[in-house]
């Protein structure tokens, strides 16, 4: 009995499986053991048509056994190494040596795509054997360095292959284009909001969570959506990461080392941003790992959801523990949080009035703090323009991209400076580092004394200050904090937004 | 216990007139009152609903001891209309209380002012009666206002952030916190200043009340504040009130379009003062030395530099300004007006008047 290597999933993780099958006389039948999930119970069909359409109708009693029995198999990947099994059972082929095959079937024998690519590709690479996947998954396989994979696609042309008649078609290593994506929205297209679109490049450069606070109309969305554009661009490390989770899902490729931006609803579901499900896929979070994670009227979230959210930030990881089992995701994200100021949005407008009661200002507020607030580095507030006071802003405002450039500067000096401490930018420093590394001047440091007092900061609420300074300073080019970079940074503490 | 303060305390529970307290001890024997009944309490004026009332107290023989004892335990003492203690200023009133009962310390040497107001009022609202209850507590008077939400809740708080005391009359008993949310404010008052209710322990906050206890704010007081009220708000009751035991009344001007200042810029049409300046309302008050008695202008500290002074000065003279707005008019680069920014608001000579906007309150 001849076995093909096959794979299934858990998490972002490729499990090796393998296929046998059995054929004996008798009436006509195919059974699948060793805990097929529903999408490969049903594979049979697919298979069997699969087959009849390369010329092999198939006969008698078909025992399909995946191995190891007790791990639970999902997904169409497994339609093809069972197809191949099939063949092996029925005596038609002899695969030459190990290798991994993964692929849907379509009733024609053509393969489709399959979610997974990655991580299977990752298991050929740790088996050294070679991976066949569709033609589809080419491109996602092509990321993946060292990885001897093939694609092929239709069963016909893979079944020549295995038997020697045709040459494979070797999937070979692509480049990622080096070149910036274009940014899309360009800060060039937001009007005024100084304030706004400089925090926004603080954020950036030290990869600090941020939140914005303004009345409906103020920009805070075009303004988020502006920021993945000035993000420094994906390195190989943290691409494969992203490629990893998108894989998992069976997302397409993005082009380029533009950064994940995942915007939530707050209507979204635990599960939709967390990842979980019987599957345990990964969610929102996992898919903004390394990028942006952009939660819109954060006010409107339910609070067991932005509780949820949690620990995803704290660790830096999602952990989904169901009862079919424990996956962990990474979850890095760059924290981008919008608000409006009260439950009506017009509080502190200059021409729209608030509408809002004592009451409901009081309730609101308590919306606007709580524990996911505490990771929040900046806070800033977007002012509505009044309509001459945008058409006050003749020339046009500073590009995207020069702003980019400043971003790569300054995360350049941090991933220097952190390096050895195991930190690439500000914002991941801890407190011990905070109070150890980031020293200003007695004078600075008297100014920040003093400030503190006024403005009865916490010691969470200084060293935060003190992060932000430092990614200001690096803006600058500065090897130490000075007053004014403090000062700066003590406008977009919390607190100052929200009144 | 004595006779007369058993009677005071029924008669006052079941809302007797003071009249009828006369007339009791005029006889010399307070005593009679639940000795004889019922044809005593028609010849003292008592009306039927009250005659109802205090049989069911007198009925319950020790009702007085143990309000007392109720009293005793939340540190309240009770007032009666013949104790030296009793605010005299009450007696102005139609219907004086027969007596209060009080938690805290009832301060009568200092003068009162009374600030009161809707109790959804707009942040606006809440600044002004915040700010009044500050400048108030600042010239040594005090505010008395009804511990209500809204206006009531921000004047005592300026007063208290003063350190001066103040004085709130409840609609219910003092033992009873209403609104919920006012325990803190509350349990402030009784160390700084005074809860001060007509009503027996216990009473809870039944609507009718709010107005009644009203007459005993414009009693209280010497002036009368209205921040913000609507056309039909019990301020409106207070103010006129005000108007027949013969209080001065100020009155904070509002937008003409909004159903909140109405009774307000209504009651400016008919004769209020309008309150358009804090200083120059001290100065009324204080008969032209309020200026004397502290300095309103915090004079810009002499630390500021140039940069902080100019935009100081951009925001004086107009506010509700933006960060562009002041980038352009001063010239400055975003990082210079940002932490111009931090040091004006950080000595609270600038402050955020909306999402982005900066204001210089004139203080």
């Amino acid at each position: 009995m001849n076995e093909i290597g096959a794979l299934t999933l858990r998490g972002m993780e490729a499990i090796p499986v393998e296929v046998e099958v059995e054929i004996t006389g008798g009436l006509f039948s195919i059974s699948i053991v060793g805990l097929p999930d529903i999408a490969v119970k049903e594979s049979k069909e697919r298979v069997r048509a699969a087959l009849r359409s390369v010329g092999l109708p198939l006969k008698g009693r078909i025992a399909v056994n995946l191995a190891p029995a007790d791990l639970p198999k999902e997904g169409a990947l497994l339609d093809l190494p069972i197809a191949l099994a099939m063949m092996c059972g029925a005596g038609l082929l002899k695969p030459r040596e190990p290798a991994l095959y993964m692929g849907e079937l379509a009733l024609d024998g053509r393969l489709r795509r399959v979610r997974g690519a990655v991580p299977a590709a990752f298991l050929a690479r740790a088996k050294n054997i070679p991976l066949y996947v569709p033609g589809e998954n080419a491109d996602e396989v092509g990321l993946v360095k060292g990885v001897r994979a093939y694609a092929a696609n239709d069963l016909t042309e893979l079944v020549s292959v295995l038997k020697g008649e045709q040459e494979p078609v070797p999937i070979v290593a692509s480049g990622v284009s080096e070149k910036p994506p274009a940014a899309e929205p360009n800060f060039s297209d937001v009007r005024g909001q100084a304030a706004a679109r400089r925090a926004a490049e603080i954020a950036a450069a030290g990869h600090h969570n941020i939140l914005l606070v303004g009345s409906p109309g103020s920009g805070k969305t075009l303004i988020a959506r502006a920021l993945n554009g000035i993000l420094p661009p994906l390195s190989d490390e943290e691409l494969v990461e992203t490629l990893l989770v998108r894989s998992t899902l069976g997302l397409p490729v993005e082009p380029g080392r533009r950064r994940p931006f995942r915007t939530v609803h707050f209507t979204a579901s635990t599960v939709s941003i967390c990842g979980g499900g019987s599957s345990l896929r990964p969610g929102e979070v996992s898919l903004a790992h390394r990028g942006v994670l952009f939660l819109d009227e954060f006010t409107e979230f339910r609070r067991d959801l932005t509780e949820s959210l949690r620990a995803p930030l704290e660790d830096g990881q999602v952990v989904v523990s169901r009862a079919a089992g424990t996956v962990i995701y990474p979850s890095r994200v760059l924290l981008v949080l919008a608000a409006n100021p009260c439950a009506c949005g017009n509080l502190g407008d200059p021409v729209e009035r608030c509408v809002c009661s004592a009451l409901e200002l009081e309730r609101y507020k308590r919306k606007l703090s709580g524990p996911i607030l505490d990771r929040i580095d900046l806070q800033i507030a977007v002012p509505r323009l009044l309509p001459e006071e945008l058409l006050s802003f003749s020339d046009s405002a500073e590009s995207s991209e020069s702003i980019f450039e400043r971003v790569r500067q300054a995360r350049l000096i941090q991933q220097k400076r952190w390096a050895p401490h195991g930190f690439s930018c500000n914002a991941e420093l801890p407190e011990k580092i905070v109070r150890r590394f980031l020293n200003p001047s007695s004078e600075t440091r008297e100014y920040l004394t003093g400030m503190a007092g006024k403005l009865r900061m916490s010691g969470r609420g200084i060293s935060r200050v003190l992060k932000v300074a430092r990614t200001i300073a690096d803006l600058a080019g500065e090897a130490h904090i000075q007053t004014p970079h403090l000062a700066e940074s003590l406008m977009y503490r919390r607190g100052v937004a929200g009144k | 216990m004595n006779d007369s303060l058993k009677a005071q305390l029924l008669l006052n529970a079941c809302k007797a007139p003071v009249s009828a307290w006369e007339a009791l001890s005029c006889s010399g024997a307070p005593a009679s009152l639940w000795t004889e009944g019922e044809p005593l309490w028609t010849a003292l004026g008592i009306r039927e609903s009250s005659r109802a009332r205090l049989a069911e107290l007198v009925a319950e023989r020790d009702w007085a001891e143990r309000e007392l004892d109720r009293a005793d335990r939340f540190g309240a003492r009770f007032i009666s209309i013949d104790d030296v203690e009793y605010p005299v200023r009450l007696k102005d009133l139609a219907s004086p209380p027969m007596g209060l009962y009080v938690r805290g310390d009832l301060n009568l040497q200092k003068s009162m002012v009374a600030l009161v107001g809707t109790r959804r009022c707009s942040p606006y609202g809440r600044t002004v009666a915040e700010t009044i209850g500050r400048v108030v507590a600042k010239t040594g008077r005090q505010v008395v206002s009804g511990g209500a939400k809204g206006i009531d809740g921000a004047g005592h708080r300026g007063c208290l952030e003063e350190g001066g005391t103040t004085v709130a009359v409840l609609g219910t008993g003092v033992d009873r916190v209403y609104p919920a949310e006012h325990q803190p404010l509350f349990h402030r008052i009784v160390e700084q200043g005074a809860l001060v209710s007509e009503y027996p322990m216990g009473t809870g906050g039944d609507p009718w009340r709010f107005p009644e206890r009203n007459r005993l704010i414009v009693g209280l007081c010497h002036r009368l504040v209205v921040v913000e009220s609507p056309q039909d708000g019990g301020s409106m009751i207070t103010a006129r009130l005000a108007l027949d035991v013969g209080r001065e009344i100020w009155c904070v001007p509002g937008r003409i379009t909004e159903a909140i200042s109405k009774g307000t810029n209504s009651l400016i049409r008919d004769g209020a003062n309008p309150l358009v300046d804090i200083d120059d309302f001290i100065g009324k008050i204080s008969g032209g030395y309020g200026q004397m008695l502290f300095d309103f202008t915090d004079a810009p500290s002499p630390e500021l530099t140039e940069n902080e002074k100019n935009v100081l000065g951009l925001l004086r003279r107009r506010g509700g300004r933006t960060l562009d707005d002041l980038m352009e008019e001063s010239g400055l680069g975003l990082t210079d007006v940002q932490s111009c920014l931090a040091t004006l608001c950080a000595s609270g000579l600038a402050c955020a008047s909306g999402p982005g906007r900066f204001d210089a309150p004139e203080r």
